[in-house]
């Protein structure tokens, strides 16, 4: 009765600490060198990412002053027509 | 069985152990190799992205600058010909525009005078308003910019003409025993007896006969001669004040002036006066 009680102690003790390890140990991590290379892919990202948000600021401000370049030659044409015009040519 | 019970409590004692400090290292490495793998596709993806919006944001830029340069030379040729079809070039424009600018400073210095002040140099008024009419026959006036700008000066001129009163005297009340002569001879009036006549046709509409004025009349002392008036002087005659450039420029309009001073003059159109402050109607 004893010796089968402690076999079955020993059966469960077993049981628990493998069943722990396995619980924990299976699970796999990035290692730090790869958290470094994750961390520096996000540095490049994120600064790739405001160098286009600046591409297109610079791109807003082109927009902006190619529309006052056209408004000028418009300007420009038609006071062309206008003196033209008074001209009689 | 005791033996068997303590057994039992070790066990479950050592498995709470044990998930406790697998749970803390978990806790400090929450990371999975999954995640990982996510999160270092993710920010590829954006790197990659962000990189390829670049070279077409750049290549945008390039097409931008050009369009740019191309519209602006489209412009400037365009003016060269404007400048070109009005018979001078962008420094005879410059020029006309700054002689525009000194007429607008010239206006302005007389906008910030009293209206006294105003009314004593409203000759320079109609010299400002005579070089804006010579201007307007530059065919460079014919630019949009300039018809603009001279419209301003226009408006200034007229701002001018309205602030500006009509006519500058004081009052003078008659006291017993005033007379014209006696009046105009004051030395707070005109200090000329001969004056008194200036006095009577400057307030003819209140003066009936000029031997006849009442204690407590009050008469208009003329200081400056109006835009619609004229004072006589020695040596003068209607031919000759309508010639005045003043006046109208035109001796021939004579008859203008004396149909308006009738009332003065009499049937006479010879008979004028020195100090005689003639009306002269526009």
């Amino acid at each position: 009765m004893m010796q089968s009680a402690r076999k079955i102690v020993s059966w469960v003790a077993v049981c628990a600490v493998v069943s722990s390890m396995s619980l924990i140990g299976c699970t796999k991590h990035p290692n730090e060198k790869q958290l470094q290379t994750l961390e520096e892919t996000k540095q490049a990202a994120l600064a790739a990412e405001a160098q286009l948000e600046q591409k297109r600021q610079e791109k807003a401000t082109l927009e902006s002053q190619l529309a006052q370049k056209k408004a000028q030659l418009e300007k420009a044409q038609a006071e062309k027509a206008k003196i033209a015009q008074k001209l009689g040519m | 069985m005791k033996f068997v019970a303590r057994c039992v409590s070790l066990v479950v004692i050592g498995m709470v152990a044990i998930m406790l400090s697998g749970g803390a290292a978990m806790a400090q490495e929450k990371m999975t190799m999954e995640d990982y793998n996510l999160q270092l596709a993710d920010w590829q993806k954006r790197e990659a992205d962000a990189k390829a919006a670049i070279a077409t944001t750049d290549a945008e830029i390039a097409t931008l600058r050009q369009q740019i340069s191309s519209t602006d030379q489209q412009a400037s040729q365009t003016w060269q010909e404007v400048y070109g079809m009005l018979g001078t070039d962008e420094a005879g424009v410059a020029s006309f525009r700054s002689q525009l600018d000194g007429l607008s400073a010239e206006l302005d210095a007389l906008a910030a005078l009293s209206p006294e002040e105003l009314y004593k140099r409203r000759a320079e008024i109609d010299g400002i308003e005579k070089r804006l009419m010579e201007m307007k026959g530059n065919k460079i006036s014919w630019l949009t910019e300039m018809e603009d700008r001279m419209a301003t000066l226009e408006g200034k001129i007229a701002q001018l003409r309205a602030n500006m009163p009509k006519a500058i005297y004081d009052e003078y009340t008659v006291v017993r025993g005033d007379y014209l002569w006696r009046i105009s001879g004051k030395q707070d009036i005109y200090s000329d007896p001969y004056a008194w006549y200036r006095l009577y046709s400057y307030n003819r509409d209140s003066i009936k006969d000029p031997d006849l004025i009442y204690p407590n009349q009050s008469l208009k002392v003329q200081r400056e001669v109006g835009p619609d008036e004229y004072l006589v002087a020695k040596g003068d005659y209607l031919a000759k004040i309508a010639g005045n450039s003043a006046v109208y420029g035109d001796p021939t309009k004579w008859a203008r002036i004396y149909e308006a001073n009738k009332d003065l003059q009499g049937s006479d159109a010879n008979r004028i006066y020195p100090y005689t402050v003639l009306r002269i109607p526009r």
